[in-house]
């Protein structure tokens, strides 16, 4: 730790309740982010500035024109390439003394294990219920954090599942899956860029304060935003034995999401 | 009781909430919202009441429940 160091995280320092133990925990904290639109492109960011020490992001897709809008990261000029070298570039430009790794593939069951390996927080920046599924099993396995965000329309949900002692799995709150024809995506329903970009980034706090011990609860909460109203709607809920949930890595080989989710 | 309407539920009951009462438990209230709202049968959701997911539970008249969908995008 130079005096560069110190310069670049002061203003998070000053915060008692941070401070250069929470910094600590920041830098040798492993975070995995899965998806880098929307949702990943912000909580990339401001996990890089935070200095979270090792960063994965995880897409195959490459940048469209129309994802600008909402996709902060990326530049006209960059329309065509690949989204996670193009962040991994960017995000080192702004935080050279973090490590980015990065994946250029879509998450599947089958490379679920070896890419999440040696993460320990998964922050979910999907948009497909099949890969949602596929993470929850993976954290649930593995007894990893499993950071969730989604947006329809204005409205967006948070929760950190896995967390503590809950246990509460995503796939215990929500155990029948929606078919993903059902429920209308970003793209086929339209979205302002405000409204990934801040549920994202509320995804990016809640793995900051679980890193740094600031959650002021222990008990699950999913939180719902509402943009058009600025309203946040809370729920909890009690525990209940997953049955559903894989007892091992062929468990989850296995299982076929996208079957799962249609 | 308060019903809150969230995400695709609110495209089904064009209302965000409403007070609705005659249901003393959780299956009856959503029997009573599917009559009302015939495709909500369909629908893909979970109650909060008061503020807690719950399957089950019996319901007073100043209870606040709310429907909520999952959401996929990203």
């Amino acid at each position: 730790m130079d005096a560069a160091f110190f310069n670049r995280y002061q203003r998070q320092l000053q915060l008692q309740s941070v401070g250069l133990e929470g910094q600590q925990k920041l830098n040798a904290a492993k975070v995995l982010l899965v998806g880098m639109g929307g949702l990943g492109c912000p909580a990339a960011q401001y996990l890089a500035g935070a200095g979270v020490g090792k960063i994965g992001l995880v897409d195959g897709d490459t940048i469209e024109l129309h994802n600008l809008h909402r996709q902060v990261l990326y530049s006209t000029s960059e329309v065509g390439e690949s989204k996670v070298a193009v962040a991994k570039a960017k995000l080192e430009a702004m935080n050279p003394i973090i490590s980015i790794e990065t994946f250029d593939e879509f998450i599947t069951p089958q490379n679920v294990i070896k890419i999440a390996e040696t993460y320990d927080i998964i922050l979910d920046g999907s948009d497909r219920f099949a890969t949602r599924y596929l993470l929850d099993a993976y954290c649930t396995l593995k007894n990893k954090i499993y950071v969730y965000g989604s947006v329809f329309e204005f409205e967006g949900q948070v929760a950190l599942f896995n967390y503590s002692k809950n246990q509460i799995s995503y796939n215990s709150i929500f155990p029948n899956p929606p078919k993903q024809s059902d429920v209308p995506t970003c793209s086929e329903n339209g979205i302002l860029g405000f409204l990934p970009s801040i549920i994202g980034s509320m995804q990016a706090l809640e793995a900051v304060k679980h890193i740094c011990n600031l959650k002021p609860t222990t008990e699950f909460e999913l939180i719902h935003y509402n943009g058009l109203t600025q309203e946040i709607y809370k729920t909890s809920a009690t525990p209940s034995i997953d049955f559903s949930a894989p007892k091992s890595e062929q468990d989850i080989l296995s299982f076929d999401y996208d079957v799962f989710c249609s | 009781m308060t019903i809150l309407y969230f995400g695709q539920i609110q495209s089904i009951t064009s209302l965000a909430k409403e007070e609705l009462n005659g249901a003393t438990n959780l299956k009856e209230l959503k029997e009573l919202l599917i009559k009302k709202y015939p495709t909500l049968s369909d629908a893909n959701f979970v109650f909060s009441v008061n503020q807690k997911i719950v399957e089950a539970c019996e319901l007073k008249e100043n209870d606040e429940v709310a429907l909520l969908p999952p959401f996929s995008g990203g």
